[in-house]
């Protein structure tokens, strides 16, 4: 397999695989590392610069148990799809905790929702579930306001680094074989001969089976083979982020039951996560956030734990979560009813929870169409993480600089990250400002990089052997700096 | 590294270098100052612009020039300093962990520090600007970074969110490279940094000022391709709001003193200023901790800067040398009427001292007055022709003035009342 070279590499205008996945979201990354258990080559592509620069990124990184969201499929594959959560991150060494959620409530009909909740689970066969009374909901939660009156604990209900997640994803599957394409977006499908061809900017791919993971994108490429293919239903999440100062304030996720309340989600970082249910549906694809509706979601926090204030907010962004057009807004995981070589993943709220059960589903459909799967003896599951200075003890942090002393280089003050630590996310695959931050947390503190973008800028100019206004805070067009100085006052330049 | 450290400096900026020298003067021998960045001087070395050391020179300076004159004298008197190091935390009695990539990690436990860790930008997040997250979008601050140290224009048609000090100097900076300043927009009635820098960059340079105008919109996907402001209380006429094409917005929407080590070691902090509460000495609440400059509160010019952070450092030395001990508790600072703080929080009533203090509004012909609160005596009082919450107001309270206060549980409300509000224009 050839990696990767970069933007001007030549890339042949023709290859072929057994398998090409559209969409590096968390879908994508996936079930290519899935597929790497097997003798198959499989191309993996994205528009993006980066992988999981899509709905993946702007999430609130659940993993949930099987309860809160409608659908057979999807209950089914979030119950299985959590329990694999545990080897996966010991495997690709990624931070989760299942820190539990309490589902709370202060009225009689938010009691009947926990009640709701608790027969949706004990039928999909949730474990970990307990309801409690307000005087224990405030033993175990010391700062929610005194008029919650009960409250559904699922004791197994986690947080995941999904930024890391979708890198380490990726990096194992390719370690194993797989190939990225990046900055790659699909023209056309068709099947040609039974196989099938993916159209794309810079070439075309002949392969077996297409897997259609493409997010938000999805039902517009289902529609390059079925035309009858439904539009999905996207709705505009935002999401408030706080100072890690909050860190300890709050132990469990917390999720205020009923329609314009809020939900309250630990980081493994120590951040906090804040947002609101229910509050932008059918939004279309907008990414904006509207002013109020930062408000709205202040409003609703404080409702739960008037300790928030707007003053520990250190970010906000929307993401759009693209949910199918189906009864109960289930999954979509099938082959395309013209053509069983592409197999469509149409996922919506729930997609980290699921995607690990979704990947073992893809497999089983492959395996039904006809795909010869042979185990790959040389498979490797384990990736290493990137060290993280600011998490080692005192010796372990000299040893590392003795090693190698660009780790002693703190570059992002606010969350401490190393030069070390990003030039090695460079060595693996980062090429963008977003992509350091994904990796490795530099600007993703208290000053949002207004610190560190500058030394960032640098060191991605340096390592990547690019000039300084080449490099893109994450996709074409989003270059950080014009020009050098001096040259908008030449005759081209200014105005 | 085993080193002795008697005073220990958190930050080289101009702070952290006038209380190292300060210290060394009043005969201590073992100091460092700690410094993350690069070199020496803090933001000083981006401030290519003129204005600086008015006060403390008697002379019109670049910040380049201001810091090279504290640099040499740092470097006659020999005091040792530590770059590209970064304090990771430090305890409440006083143990620090520093790293860098020479040392690796290194734990130090001074006799007294000095925190003048400074300040930083607020974002576009501490003050909710709605809208995308497109590439184009910086503080002041780093864009001046960007332009004078690296090299770089961040755009060439630029909107500046924010009246600060740092933002007009950036406009007029933007201007002279070539870009075009198509706005500054502030959201209170009048400007929000200093006057001179409102006739000396934006008047002179003819850039349009929208005042009392908030942003309810930056849009574009990758790149900023525009605002949206609106008038605060306007209806939806054209004059009201206003959508206003760029590629690069700047904000300069006020400073935050940065104190995440403080907190750590168990630092209050002032809700006000953000910085921690000091006492007459600048020591906080912590025996042996003192602090100075921006750290404390943002100010207004370097000059005050490094004056605070010679008597941190002074006192500091006098904390090494035995000469006080605990924070002075004797006699509480109140910010009364029309003042948004006063630093410091507590004095002795036994000393002369300087009160620095900022008004929460623009008036004219106010008075400045501070009152014992127990007997309701005025012990100063003083009429300013023109007061505005960019510019500081320093007052000196002379000893014989404090005889007959209370030297047990005092307290003094500072306030500015009077005069008119026409200030604002």
């Amino acid at each position: 397999m050839i990696p990767w070279k970069g933007r001007l590499g030549k890339m042949s205008t023709r290859q072929s695989a057994d398998v090409t996945i559209i969409g590096a979201g968390i879908q994508g990354a996936s079930i290519a590392r899935r597929l790497s258990q097997y003798h198959l080559r499989v191309v993996l592509i994205d528009k993006n610069s980066e992988v999981g620069f899509g709905t993946s990124k702007a999430s609130t990184a659940n993993v949930q148990v099987g309860i809160g969201f409608k659908g057979a499929l999807r209950q089914r594959l979030m119950v299985s799809g959590t329990k694999m959560f545990d080897k996966l991150v010991e495997e690709i060494n990624v931070p989760m905790m299942r820190m539990g959620r309490l589902w709370i409530a202060r009225n009689e009909s938010e009691v009947e929702i926990l009640h709701n909740l608790k027969s949706v689970g004990e039928k999909n066969g949730v474990e970990g579930m307990e309801l409690i009374d307000g005087e224990e909901l405030r033993k175990r939660e010391p700062n929610i306001s005194n008029g919650f009156i009960a409250a559904l604990h699922t004791h197994r209900t986690g947080v995941i680094a999904i930024y890391e997640l979708i890198p380490a994803l990726v990096e194992n599957a390719q370690h194993n074989g797989v190939e990225l394409l990046l900055d790659t977006e699909v023209k056309n499908i068709y099947q040609e001969k039974k196989r099938m061809v993916v159209e794309h900017d810079k070439g075309e791919i002949n392969s077996r089976f297409i897997i259609n993971a493409a997010g938000i994108g999805a039902a517009k490429i289902a529609r390059m083979i079925d035309e009858d293919t439904l539009d999905p239903q996207p709705n505009r999440e935002i999401v408030l982020v706080t100072d890690k100062r909050l860190k300890g304030i709050l132990n469990h996720s917390i999720v205020h039951v009923g329609k314009g309340n809020a939900y309250l989600n630990p980081r493994c970082a120590g951040n906090l996560t804040l947002g609101m249910a229910g509050m932008d549906v059918n939004s279309g694809d907008d990414i904006d956030v509207p002013g109020e509706r930062i408000q709205a979601i202040l409003q609703a926090v404080k409702v739960v734990m008037p300790v928030i204030s707007s003053g520990d907010i250190i970010r906000y962004f929307a993401g759009v979560v693209a949910r199918p057009p189906t009864e109960g807004r289930d999954y979509i995981i099938e082959p395309s009813k013209r053509v069983n070589s592409l197999i469509n993943v149409r996922v919506g709220y729930a997609g980290i929870t699921c995607s690990q059960a979704i990947a073992e589903l893809v497999v089983q459909i492959l395996a039904k169409q006809g795909l010869n799967l042979i185990k790959n003896p040389r498979f490797d599951p384990y990736r290493k993480a990137i060290p993280k200075v600011s998490e080692l003890s005192d010796e372990e942090k000299k040893k590392l600089i003795t090693k190698d002393k660009r780790y002693g280089h703190i570059v992002c003050r606010c969350e401490h990250i190393s030069e070390g630590e990003i030039v090695e996310a460079i060595k693996r695959g980062a090429r963008t400002i977003d992509g350091i931050k994904n990796r490795t947390r530099a600007g993703m503190g208290r000053c949002q990089g207004g610190f560190c973008t500058p030394r960032i800028l640098q060191i991605l100019s340096r390592e990547l052997h690019l000039p300084v206004t080449s490099i893109k805070a994450n996709n074409d067009g989003s270059e950080v700096v014009l020009s050098r100085t001096k040259e908008l006052l030449t005759e081209e330049g200014g105005f | 590294m085993n080193m002795p450290v008697d005073v220990l400096v958190i930050g080289g900026g101009p702070a952290g270098i006038a209380a190292a020298i300060k210290a060394r003067e009043n005969g201590v021998e073992n100091i460092l100052i700690v410094e993350r960045s690069e070199e020496l001087g803090g933001l000083l070395y981006q401030c290519i612009h003129n204005g600086f050391g008015l006060q403390y020179f008697k002379e019109d300076l670049t910040g380049p020039e201001y810091r090279y004159r504290f640099i040499q004298k740092l470097k006659k008197l020999k005091i040792n300093y530590l770059l590209k190091t970064m304090v990771l935390d430090i305890t409440h009695d006083r143990q620090t962990l520093l790293m860098n990539d020479t040392e690796g990690v290194i734990r130090l436990n001074p006799k007294a520090i000095v925190l003048a860790m400074g300040c930083r930008e607020r974002t576009r997040y501490n003050i909710f600007v709605p809208g995308t997250r497109p590439a184009g979008i910086f503080t002041a601050g780093t864009a001046q970074r960007l332009i004078n140290v690296e090299g770089y224009i961040p755009g060439n048609r630029v909107v500046i969110l924010g009246s600060g000090d740092i933002g007009m100097i950036m406009a007029r900076r933007l201007i002279l490279e070539g870009a075009k300043v198509e706005a500054v927009v502030e959201i209170l009635p009048y400007i929000g940094g200093l006057i001179r820098n409102e006739v000396q960059c934006l008047r002179d340079f003819d850039i349009p000022f929208f005042l009392g105008y908030t942003t309810t919109e930056i849009y574009g996907l990758r790149k900023v391709e525009g605002v949206t402001i609106s008038k605060i209380g306007g209806d939806s006429s054209n004059e009201s709001i206003k959508d206003i094409k760029c590629n690069t917005v700047l904000l300069s929407v006020g400073l935050i003193p940065e104190n995440e080590l403080s907190l750590n070691a168990g630092i209050k902090l002032d809700s006000v200023t953000h910085g921690p509460v000091v006492d007459e000495n600048m020591q906080t609440n912590i025996p042996g901790i003192f602090a100075g400059g921006n750290v404390v509160h943002v100010l207004d010019l370097v000059d005050n800067v490094s004056r605070e952070g010679e008597i941190a450092g002074l006192n500091a030395a006098k904390y090494v040398l035995g000469e006080i001990s605990s924070p002075v508790r004797n006699i509480k600072i109140k910010a009364g009427d029309g003042i948004r703080y006063v630093v410091p929080s507590y004095i002795s009533g036994k000393k002369k001292v300087n009160l620095y203090m900022r008004v929460s509004e623009p008036r004219e012909d106010a008075t400045i007055k501070v009152v014992d609160d127990t007997k309701q005596d005025c012990l100063y009082e003083r009429r300013l022709a023109v007061t505005r919450p960019s510019e500081m107001i320093k007052i000196t309270l002379l000893k014989g003035r404090m005889d007959s206060l209370d030297k047990e549980c005092g307290s003094l409300t500072v306030s500015c009342v009077g005069g008119n509000d026409n200030g604002k224009s």
